[in-house]
């Protein structure tokens, strides 16, 4: 018997709104430092809460002490442990989108893990045990692994799963990423591995102007515009002249505006609101900023609920509203994530989504 | 028998700044808000993390069950063992201040508890279980317990420690609480059971702009105006007019100004900014349009200050920074904690309003 050969340019990444096997998470350890597992617990309990009843969790925990304690703890708060499923992996911290597995399908009802090289974000941070986090998923799901010899991060990735691939150029075609590479050398990689075929580039900002709004990613796309559907944007905007993403923000406008998907048609674009300018309001020693990137688009389409970041301030309303009518079908949840913030993401960040694999006649 | 009155054996209640022996918490548990453990125990826990780092932590649980899981929390997060003190006692809800004993010390190296007949805010909300806790307490440590015949609540009151009481009348001169005593009347029993001699008051604010702004306990103390030392008040300011809160501020501010302290003194008054940006809007329980949306209580007045550190409620807002180095500067030798009270402002309060201090008893 000749174990199946796949080839990955029969895979594509579908869209996040289409349907989900589950949604992978980190669960926070005191690595980082002493206290980020009791701090930020209360989110991740919150997020097992909302996502199991419609799909499953998949929990990557430690150790098994760890796995333990999450396990007491969901059922001490009575979220009880259906559907949920714990992976014993090491990691560095808790972003499950950046250095997690992007998943991709094909036509033939398969699923397999594309395992990009993660690199803490342009050498940032510590990265490790992230960089291992999807060759491990894909052994422990049996599922095919392709390795594109590339640095990428999924938060930097919008797809609408008919082709078009939306991002920002800071933080992909980036030296401290992806050296000796220029955009048409990533566009075939990309094209290669997720099955897209048309792209949308944002200027975006980058290393030396971003780490004053406290965003060590160079503007991940999932924190300046979202795909809702084939061809709707939801952009983030503000009118505050002294919020300092002002200036990125309203010129990746500018560029979306004259944007097109892959059919040439052009894009629907709702302004987003952003929550009034963010502080830190805990500790965190090593930021350069005392702002957050704080942001609403950093939400987490999943089966039946949309998980939408909050901060207990006077914008939320009017963007969990926007976000509500984009998703008609879907119950959307405010999650809220001061704690969370001010280390460097929100729910989008920290969720990785697996699809379900499907059969295309 | 008749009790004697606390102050005839020399109590008072010491101002929160000195020494304690520990901290009271009621830990979370299924209470009046949705999910209100799930939402709040990582609240409690970094509470507890930095407590227990300096003081003993007295908890308050609603069952075995709980208090395992406590007892496993200790050892999972690796805390000093020693330094916890877990009683099962049932409670309504989680506001230890408000319904928690009051304790005095003596200088005869005596510590007693108060006991002052809590009715949930003037019947807001259900107090049974809540009103009994005070008792729990004094017999769980066999303590002198005093009942006063007032109602009242401990976030209603703020005092120097110096024989100064500082409190809003809305607070409780207020029917809702003690119906039929006056003043002078509710003065008299807080002298007897607190050793306080020299009142200052301040008007807080009518029902119908408490509830209005959504204050559950008719704008008590603790959100509004704060001792740091015998004769220093940081009080909640705006200078933005438009404020729903400014005309409660500014009448407060005018009546401190006008204020002494119990020898006489003028307070030296300093204003903290109030949070700008917040907004009831973490408890939404709809998913769907329309989403809750309202005034926030959120303050910065309700830190909490215990050895070697004070614990601020900051909420991600452009002010968190200024009212910690505010309140740092009034606090010179502790640590500055702040920790994201969004959700728990959402429910009417902030630290200040889920700890109670025990103090440590003269001459130890």
């Amino acid at each position: 018997m000749t174990e199946k050969v796949y080839d990955p340019a029969d895979f594509f990444m579908p869209a996040e709104w289409e349907p989900h096997e589950g949604t992978w998470l980190q669960w926070p350890q005191d690595i980082v430092y002493t206290g980020y597992e009791l701090k930020l617990e209360r989110i991740w309990l919150n997020m097992v809460e909302t996502l199991h009843d419609h799909e499953m969790v998949h929990l990557i925990v430690g150790s098994e002490r760890q796995r333990e304690h999450v396990a007491n703890e969901l059922l001490y708060h009575r979220i009880g442990l259906k559907n949920v499923d714990f992976h014993i992996i090491p990691t560095n911290d808790v972003w499950a989108r950046d250095n997690g597995p992007i998943f991709v399908i094909n036509n033939c009802g398969d699923i397999a893990v594309t395992d990009w090289k993660f690199n803490g974000w342009g050498e940032r941070f510590p990265y490790e045990q992230d960089n291992k986090v999807p060759a491990a998923v894909g052994e422990n799901l049996g599922l095919p692994v392709f390795k594109p010899q590339m640095v990428l991060e999924a938060g930097a990735v919008e797809v609408n799963g008919k082709g078009t691939f939306l991002a920002t150029r800071t933080s992909i075609i980036d030296p401290y990423r992806n050296p000796g590479k220029n955009q048409e050398d990533i566009e075939s990689i990309l094209c290669k591995y997720l099955g897209v075929t048309h792209f949308i580039w944002l200027t975006g900002a980058g290393r030396g102007e971003v780490e004053i709004w406290g965003d060590e990613t160079d503007s991940h796309i999932d924190i300046v515009a979202r795909f809702t559907d084939e061809s709707t944007v939801l952009y983030n905007r503000t009118t505050n002249l002294s919020d300092p993403r002002y200036k990125m923000l309203a010129k990746s406008y500018q560029e979306l505006r004259t944007a097109k998907t892959e059919s040439g048609n052009s894009l629907t674009l709702v302004p987003l609101p952003l929550p009034d300018i963010y502080q830190t309001s805990t500790m965190t020693d090593w930021r350069k900023s005392t702002l957050t990137d704080a942001a609403y688009s950093n939400y987490l389409v999943a089966n039946n609920v949309v998980l939408v970041p909050v901060y207990g301030e006077k914008n939320d309303e009017c963007a969990l509203k926007i976000i509500a009518e984009h998703f008609p079908d879907r119950h959307v949840i405010g999650i809220e994530v001061v704690a969370l913030i001010e280390h460097g993401g929100a729910i989008g960040c920290v969720t990785q989504p697996q699809p379900l694999p499907k059969k295309r006649e | 028998m008749v009790q004697k009155k606390p102050s005839s054996q020399g109590f008072y209640m010491p101002a929160e700044w000195e020494s304690h022996e520990g901290t009271w918490l009621q830990w979370p548990h299924d209470g009046p808000f949705p999910d209100e453990k799930l939402r709040l125990e990582s609240l409690w826990l970094q509470m507890t993390d930095a407590l227990q780092r300096h003081e003993n932590v007295h908890i308050i649980v609603e069952d075995e069950r709980q208090g395992k899981h406590i007892q496993h929390l200790v050892l999972y997060y690796g805390w000093e063992e020693s330094r916890f003190d877990i009683h099962i006692i049932p409670t309504n809800d989680v506001w230890v201040r408000d319904n928690g004993p009051i304790y005095l010390v003596n200088e005869s190296g005596e510590l007693a508890i108060t006991e002052w007949n809590f009715n949930g805010w003037g019947c807001r909300y259900l107090f049974e279980k809540d009103r009994l806790v005070p008792t729990a307490v004094a017999q769980a440590l066999s303590l002198p317990l005093y009942t006063a015949p007032i109602t009242l609540e401990g976030g209603g009151l703020e005092v120097n420690g110096q024989g100064t009481l500082m409190a809003t009348r809305s607070s409780i001169i207020n029917p809702n609480r003690n119906p039929n005593l006056n003043q002078a009347e509710i003065e008299a029993v807080l002298s007897e059971y607190l050793g306080v001699t020299h009142f200052i008051w301040l008007s807080g604010a009518s029902r119908e702009f408490s509830d209005a702004v959504g204050s559950d306990t008719d704008l008590h103390i603790d959100g509004y105006a704060r001792f740091t030392d015998p004769s220093t008040v940081l009080y909640n300011w705006t200078d933005d007019e438009s404020n729903i809160f400014y005309p409660v501020f500014k009448r407060h501010m005018e009546e401190l100004r006008e204020a002494c302290t119990e020898s006489g003194r003028p307070l030296s008054l300093i204003p903290l900014p109030k949070p700008e940006n917040s907004a009831y809007s973490t408890l939404n329980t709809s998913t769907r349009p329309p989403f809750q949306v309202a005034a926030s209580l959120a303050s910065y007045a309700n830190f909490y200050i215990a050895n070697n550190l004070v614990l601020v409620p900051v909420y991600g807002d452009i002010n968190d920074a200024r009212a910690k180095s505010i309140i740092a500067e009034h606090f010179p030798d502790r640590e500055i904690i702040g920790l994201p009270a969004n959700v728990l402002a959402d429910m009417g309060g902030m630290m200040h309003c889920v700890t109670q201090q025990q103090p440590l008893i003269i001459g130890e």
